[in-house]
């Protein structure tokens, strides 16, 4: 069965990019979140095998979204995929629970690299 | 022309961190845009009447389109990225896949997105050299004229200073025939914060 | 013809007359007032609502920024021009939201509005015109010698308020 993941991002651009990707590698989307908000109601929902969470993002940014998802599922697998690679907010991300941290701008093979390294 | 409190040295320094957050920025374009050579002007920093900012851009009346964020970390900045509509054009049809259905929000969220990861390089760096943490707002976007999009920004911003000190670079990309510009206000009180935070008296 | 323009920030009057024109309102709100008997008129083009919180930590500065300072200003200038107070109708343009986001919209333009239907209020100067919120630019002309207000904004032509 495929793998299912969410992908959160306020831009849809950049929800159709990393969806794009990730359906050329087998994932298969279940849900988009355009804010932190949303990707914690979606995850329960649906569960994914997979988070992709940016960090700039309206009401609920994403560094909260990780801390509330892990809360729930300490077992959930998000990767961060943000234009903001600060030292700081990298080790808060990570400190949260995050299990990567790709910057934008990005090629697609360093998002397929995080997921293998991840998922398999 | 400058405050007492902006010599030449620290004229220096800021147009040289704009010249490191800046190359950062174009980096990052030039990698959104396939590696194509994004080529960048020398900083300027100036000292602007309000009422003249406008003028920067080629005047209140000159349509223009741009996204604009602040940063609201240890430093508060406002940043804002703006091109001509043609250029806004070839942007958005370069970075989305062929025979896209292009609707309002779809060619937004690609401006806003391009804005984020410029403004974003540039935080990058910035929180690099000062050692601080930069934060940025969600993008905002608009397409009108110059003096409406300034002066709202102006307000959004809650820049009511009667003089600011702006920085302004050029960027462009030949091959795509695209011409920009970011503008960078730093909010009352974060040039003394910012040299703080460098060391510099 | 005099053609007198007015910045972001900015206000201006004159008497017989001559051309006021402000480019590129968006957030900001354009404020004519005219007294027709005397031929003066005054236009302001205005950032802010409201100047008190600025006003507490000393970022004040020039009083054409906000709505509750650059009114009574505007029409102190009139009033020197010889227009009279009593005489005094307000038109009112701009007070958009030009600016498009996920969501958190803001409301500055709005609150302009508002604001400047209160201060107006105050001074017993009657809105005889208004062209007031959307979501785009307006360039505002208030010609000297007659009073009339012609509005611009891109790809919708020109109208008279
Ligand atoms: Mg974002």
């Amino acid at each position: 069965m495929a793998k299912t993941a969410l992908i959160t991002d306020d831009t849809a651009f950049m929800r159709m990019t990393l969806r794009n990707i990730l359906e050329k590698n087998g994932y298969k989307v279940v849900a988009e979140a355009g804010d932190g908000k949303e990707a914690l109601e979606k995850y329960k929902q649906h569960k994914p095998d997979l988070v992709t969470m940016d960090i700039t993002m309206p009401n609920v940014d994403g560094i909260t979204a990780i801390k509330e998802i892990i809360a729930f599922d300490p077992e959930a697998k998000i990767i961060v995929v943000s234009a903001m690679g600060q030292k700081a907010l990298v080790i808060d991300a990570l400190n949260a629970g995050a299990k990567d941290f790709v910057v934008k701008p990005f090629q697609p093979d360093r998002i397929i690299e995080a997921l293998q390294k991840l998922v398999g | 022309m400058f405050e007492n409190n902006l010599d030449h040295g620290k004229i220096d320094i800021i147009k040289e961190l704009a010249n490191i957050g800046m190359g950062n920025s174009t980096t990052a374009l030039s990698a959104m845009l396939g590696e194509q050579k994004v080529a960048m002007d020398v900083p300027e920093v100036s000292l602007v009447a309000l009422q003249d900012v406008p003028e920067l851009l080629g005047g209140a009346d000159i349509p223009v389109i741009g996204t604009y964020f602040e940063s609201r970390g240890e430093l508060r900045l406002v940043l804002f990225f703006v091109m001509s509509q043609p250029s806004a054009d070839k942007v958005v049809n370069f970075l989305l896949p062929k025979e896209t259905k292009v609707d309002t929000e779809l060619y937004n969220s690609v401006l806003m997105e391009a804005g984020n990861i410029m403004i974003g390089a540039y935080l990058n760096a910035l929180s690099q050299l000062t050692n601080s943490t930069l934060l940025s707002t969600p993008p905002k976007m608009a397409a009108d004229m110059a003096g409406a999009v300034l002066g709202t920004i102006a307000a959004e911003a809650m820049i009511v200073d009667d003089q600011l000190i702006l920085l302004k670079t050029n960027i462009k990309v030949s091959e795509l025939e695209v011409e920009g510009s970011i503008l960078i206000v730093p909010c009352s009180g974060s040039l003394e914060k910012m040299f703080s935070l460098l060391g510099v008296r | 013809m005099d053609v007198l323009q007015v910045k972001i920030a900015d206000l201006q009057a004159a008497r017989n007359s001559g051309l006021l024109i402000t480019v590129g309102l968006g957030s900001c709100l354009g404020v004519s007032l005219y007294d027709a008997q005397n031929k003066v008129a005054g236009l302001a083009h205005i950032l802010l609502a409201d100047s008190k919180p600025f006003k507490e930590n000393g970022r004040f500065g020039n009083p054409a920024k906000f709505v509750d300072t650059a009114i009574p200003l505007l029409m102190k200038k009139m009033t020197a021009l010889g227009g009279i107070p009593e005489k005094f109708v307000a038109k009112i343009a701009g007070g958009s939201q030009i600016f498009y986001s996920a969501n958190n919209l803001s409301n500055i333009g709005e609150k302009n509005i508002k604001a400047a239907r209160k201060i107006l209020d105050f001074y017993q100067v009657p809105i005889v015109g208004e062209d007031v919120g959307g979501n785009y630019g307006r360039t505002m002309r208030l010609f000297v010698n007659s009073g009339r207000v012609l509005i611009s904004t891109a790809g919708k032509g020109e109208r008279e308020i």
